[in-house]
């Protein structure tokens, strides 16, 4: 079973961030990471393969800054192969989710017959969730999200779907692109060995200069309708709290209770 | 600008709630506008009574009998049919797991911009402002599209309660589904136990990793029934298995937003915070004074989670009304 697992590398603020004149962090005050969702997906297609022999292949698209560190710590879990995903295609100055999603798409085809295409649940910088549902309609494959297990029953892979309120259980027809949930394992941690092998390991390059998984057309409006966005501190709500200390105040609980029925809490 | 704006209600007891609060969600945010639907249903039955006055302009209910909240790629399908031929510029869906998995199918099929959990949404001259938290919670981030862009934004009406009082009568047209894709090959089991609560309760009773163990967490379960509430958890607390993973609160389990959320050994990390922020009362309870869950608090007590918790236990056991 061969397995692609589409990683990112998410930009995440150090302790004081800061924010160019474009409302993005600034490189000093942000470092790039493994996406933490993809160490999941990562994860599940080890386990896969351990079961049922072939190659975890992962891929990432972006700037090399954010991308190496990704790939390199998607070897060190035990990737056996990585690939930095380009393209000249989509525009820099926009926030272009869509495009990057079709630009997946074409490098999955071009990367090869893959089993299954995994993805994390979101990018813990810029939650969308959106990733997967565009490569899956790209290449024309059933997608399933949201998976919080993957089971081989009678030879047949068995996903498991987590709503707020019940499971959706089906069978995975390969292949298919699985988005898994951050409760679908827990990931291993690289070893010695391997991290020091990932630092120098090669990292294979795509650029992908023209698109044929979606029609220009679409590929053209999709590029035209690209919003931009900015970043914004949270505005902090200062709360005046109430606190008592139990330690000094034998009667803590019997104020506290005797505050919230007064205020209608309670 | 003039948009036409579309809601998609899914007629599913599980979605239901939700739907109402995108209504009001849409009504909030975009006061000027008329605002129609596309409710997707197995039959027509009901939908005048449930949506026919809640300020909606204009109604089209996409009725096959085949309908299910699992059949998410038809579901999907039968959308995208509809909304290739229907003018429209935004598409709005509330934020269930669901509801989500149908709308980021949508967009991908109509290749249009998707934002999910937008909390707010400003019409500007020059287009549309989306506004949605990232970063784990900790910034906004404000997406600006065209006025020319389409969108498929899922909206987080956590926290959106209130019902829709209006007079107005939404014009409604039953319209057939276009050709069905074969429906999803699966099927689905509530979850266990009290998991289905919790979204809904208006009290919610959450240990941390400070209740200790499993004791600790029947306890808190015993203040929740007392409180006619829920119980909710920390991540630490379900991973280590004193606790069922239905219970969690955070960026990766539940959203909620009740009138009172008591948080009992929970640091206040901002994976949970983003779970609860939007409670209408917040108690702390920590030995820990420095614990950022008390940023947040209104009320707090310094002291051990167990023994306040069993204090809070006798000194309430008059139980309170409902
Ligand atoms: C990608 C990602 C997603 C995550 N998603 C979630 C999520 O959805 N939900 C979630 O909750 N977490 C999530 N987390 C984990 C989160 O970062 C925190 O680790 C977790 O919320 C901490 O749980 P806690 O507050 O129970 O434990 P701790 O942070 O260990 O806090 C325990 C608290 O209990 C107090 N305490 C200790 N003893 C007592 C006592 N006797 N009485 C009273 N208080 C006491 C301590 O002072 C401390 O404040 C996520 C993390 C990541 C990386
Ligand atoms: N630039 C990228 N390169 C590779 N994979 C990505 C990229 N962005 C997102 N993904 C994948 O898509 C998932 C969902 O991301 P998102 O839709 O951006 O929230 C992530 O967990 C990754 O698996």
């Amino acid at each position: 079973m061969d397995i692609l697992v589409l990683i990112k590398g998410v930009i995440v603020p150090t302790q004081k961030p800061a924010f160019d004149e474009k409302g993005q962090l600034t490189a000093e005050t942000s470092t790039a990471i493994l996406n933490p969702y993809d160490k999941n997906a990562i994860e599940a297609a080890l386990q896969l393969v351990d079961d049922h022999n072939g190659d975890v292949t992962v891929a990432s698209y972006g700037v090399a800054t954010t991308t190496e560190p990704a790939l390199r710590a998607g070897l060190a879990l035990g990737a056996t192969k990585a690939v930095a995903i380009d393209s000249p295609l989509v525009a820099t100055d926009k926030d272009n989710d869509s495009a990057i999603g079709v630009v997946l798409a074409e490098a999955a085809r071009k990367l090869g017959q893959f089993d299954l295409i995994l993805t994390g649940s979101q990018a813990l910088d810029m939650p969308q969730g959106y990733v997967g549902a565009l490569v899956a309609n790209s290449l024309n494959l059933p997608y399933f999200d949201n998976v919080n297990a993957l089971a081989t029953v009678d030879d047949e892979l068995v996903y498991t779907t987590l709503w707020e309120k019940g499971t959706i259980t089906g069978k995975v027809q390969e292949p298919a692109v699985i988005s898994v949930t951050d409760s679908i394992n827990k990931p291993r941690l690289p070893s010695f060995k391997t991290k020091m092998m990932a630092k120098r390991a090669e990292l294979e390059q795509l650029t992908i200069d023209s698109i044929t998984v979606i029609d220009q057309s679409a590929w053209d409006d999709l590029n035209k309708q690209a919003p931009t966005s900015r970043l914004a501190p949270l505005p902090v709500q200062k709360k005046k709290s109430v606190v008592y200390q139990l330690a000094d105040d034998e009667a803590a609980v019997t104020k506290l209770i005797t505050t919230l029925k007064a205020q209608s809490i309670l | 600008m003039k948009k036409s704006i579309y809601l998609v209600l899914l007629a599913d007891p599980e979605f239901e709630d939700k739907n109402l609060n995108l209504i009001h969600f849409a009504q909030i945010n975009f006061e000027n506008e008329d605002l129609n639907a596309v409710v997707v249903a197995p039959s027509d039955q009901g939908i005048e009574e449930k949506y026919g006055e809640t300020g909606l302009n204009e109604i089209d209910i996409l009725a096959y009998s085949q309908f299910s909240k699992i059949n998410l790629a038809q579901t999907a399908s039968v959308l995208s049919d509809y909304f290739v031929s229907q003018a429209h510029s935004l598409i709005l869906f509330a934020n269930d797991k669901g509801t989500t998995s149908i709308a980021t199918r949508l967009g991908a099929a109509l290749k249009e911009n998707v934002i999910t959990q937008a909390n707010q949404l400003t019409m500007t001259t020059t287009g549309l402002q989306a506004q949605k938290k990232v970063q784990a919670g900790t910034m906004l981030q404000q997406t600006v599209l065209t006025a020319a862009a389409k969108a498929v934004i899922t909206c987080d009406v956590t926290g959106i309660n209130d019902r829709i009082t209006t007079n107005t009568t939404a014009t409604i047209t039953v319209k057939t589904a276009g050709e069905l894709v074969v429906a999803d090959d699966v099927t689905y089991a509530d979850l266990p136990v009290k998991a289905n609560d919790l979204e809904n309760a208006k009290i919610v009773v959450a240990g941390g990793r400070g209740m200790q163990g499993p004791a600790g967490f029947e306890l808190l379960q015993k203040l929740a029934d007392q409180l006619h509430g829920a119980l909710g958890a920390s991540r630490v607390a379900v991973n280590n298995g004193w606790v069922d993973e239905s219970t969690m609160v955070g960026q990766t389990g539940k959203v909620v937003a009740p009138d009172l959320y008591i948080a009992v050994g929970i640091s206040g990390a901002l994976q949970h915070t983003v779970g609860m922020d939007q409670s209408k009362c917040i108690i702390a309870i920590n030995t820990d004074p420095t614990a950022p869950i008390f940023k947040l608090a209104d009320y707090g007590i310094i002291g051990d989670g167990e023994t306040v918790v069993k204090r809070l236990l006798s000194e309430l056991s008059t139980p309170v009304p409902s």
